[in-house]
């Protein structure tokens, strides 16, 4: 206790009537006894307690290395999944080049889960919007690298190569959240599995991406 | 078990220090004799937090048997970054707190849908305190503290009942320290406000009244 509380206290009978009242409640309260288990309280607990363990449902879950493990297999999974939505969408010979933003996935005949389509077709506009704002870019390649926020007077990009980085900027953020939440959702999916992945990689960029990952 | 537990009177201190490492590792491996060995060695501690929450032994024991079913299922999952009683002592307070609203709500007195909302408000259960035989005080104590809310009682028991320090409560209610002063703060604050009430023949709030609890 603090001295001035204390000198609050020895002068001050409301405080000091306070002080008793919550002592006595604290007091009774650890003081109060508990009337003793009746003796049969362990009679029969063993049996019991083995039968509900066996009856309890095994919770599906993974170990630390299983759970590295299969966030590792997601990353590169994903990884090859993103490139090959971007080799498609440059290469020429590809069925859904020049096709708008979403069309891969429509090449696509198997049922799949819906929430993998919009992520897909999320990242692969993304990806478009992303690569038309750097092919337009007229500022040099070390200016681009360098952020807007640095540079200044002579030799500054101008407000529209500025506004192109900020943009590249935001895709790019935008690009890893749209990419961190289909990460979570797959490990999260126990329906769909690595399976669907690798179904839908096959589909998007041929069986040589998926021998890559095995 | 460290700390200041043992400042409290005998027969309230139970066997709070943890199993041998090698028992609970052991355990964690899924060795079942070694797990038969640690339900053993708790049991007593976890039966009397469990009665303190439901109030009366048939439950407490029924709630115990739940809590050691989800050790079970979890043991390989805990890792010593806090002593083990204290994450056994968490299991018991939330079985024992999830045991309270299903008993609520099979009697109609909560709904799932106001759980939430009511989830700070007072219970409303009837008391299992009729059947024990404590002084008028003690029952009006025992009593008020049942309609603490949650993080209130289990504030209060533990800290004033079951005598943990607030880094003790604090570790096996998986909170902040301050959080354990708050909540034990506003705990005394209401039990004073509710015995206020219970003393009061209309059952009004009455001024400050400081000779009572």
């Amino acid at each position: 206790m603090s001295p001035a509380l204390a000198e609050h206290l020895s002068s001050c009978r409301a405080c000091q009537a306070e002080q008793r009242a919550v002592r006595d409640l604290l007091e009774v309260s650890a003081a109060i006894v508990d009337p003793a288990p009746p003796a049969d309280v362990w009679e029969g607990f063993p049996e019991a307690l083995d039968r509900e363990i066996a009856r309890a449902r095994p919770t599906a879950r993974l170990d630390r290395w299983s759970r590295a493990a299969l966030g590792l297999a997601a990353t590169l999974v994903l990884g090859f999944a993103l490139g090959a939505v971007w080799m498609r969408a440059i290469d020429p010979a590809s069925p859904t080049a020049g096709l708008p933003p979403g069309s891969a996935a429509t090449v696509i005949q198997e049922p799949r889960d819906p929430r993998m389509d919009l992520y897909l077709d999320e990242i692969e506009s993304v990806l478009v919007a992303y690569r038309a704002s750097e092919q337009g870019d007229a500022v040099d390649v070390f200016r681009r690298s360098v952020p807007a926020t640095m540079l200044a007077g002579e030799g500054a990009p101008s407000e529209a190569a500025r506004q192109r980085l900020e943009q590249q900027r935001a895709a790019r953020e935008q690009l890893r959240t749209l990419v961190l939440a289909m990460l979570a959702s797959e490990i999260e999916s126990e329906r769909t599995g690595f399976g669907y992945i690798e179904r839908r990689i096959a589909e998007i960029a041929g069986q040589e991406l998926l021998i890559l990952v095995h | 078990m460290g700390g200041e537990i043992g400042k409290g009177p005998p027969w309230k201190r139970g066997s709070l220090a943890d199993i041998a490492p090698d028992i609970l590792k052991r355990a964690q491996r899924g060795d079942r004799r070694a797990f038969d060995e640690l339900v053993r060695f708790y049991r007593d501690d976890l039966l009397r937090v469990t009665y303190r929450f439901v109030g009366n032994y048939e439950d407490a024991r029924d709630v115990l048997q739940l809590v050691f079913v989800k050790v079970h299922q979890n043991l390989d999952r805990w890792e010593p970054r806090a002593p083990f009683w204290s994450w056994l002592y968490r299991i018991a307070v939330n079985e024992s707190l999830g045991w309270k609203k299903r008993e609520q709500r099979r009697y109609g007195l909560i709904t799932p849908a106001e759980e939430l909302v009511q989830s700070d408000a007072p219970s409303s259960a009837p008391s299992p305190l009729e059947d024990a035989s404590w002084s008028e005080t003690e029952r009006r104590v025992l009593d008020a503290i049942d309609q603490l809310p949650e993080m209130q009682r289990a504030t209060f028991v533990l800290r004033y009942r079951e005598e943990l320090s607030v880094k003790e409560t604090a570790a096996a209610l998986g909170c902040a320290e301050g959080t354990v002063k708050a909540n034990g703060y506003h705990a005394i604050r209401r039990l004073r406000k509710i015995l206020r009430k219970m003393e009061s023949p209309a059952g009004e709030l009455e001024n400050d009244d400081t000779s009572a609890l």
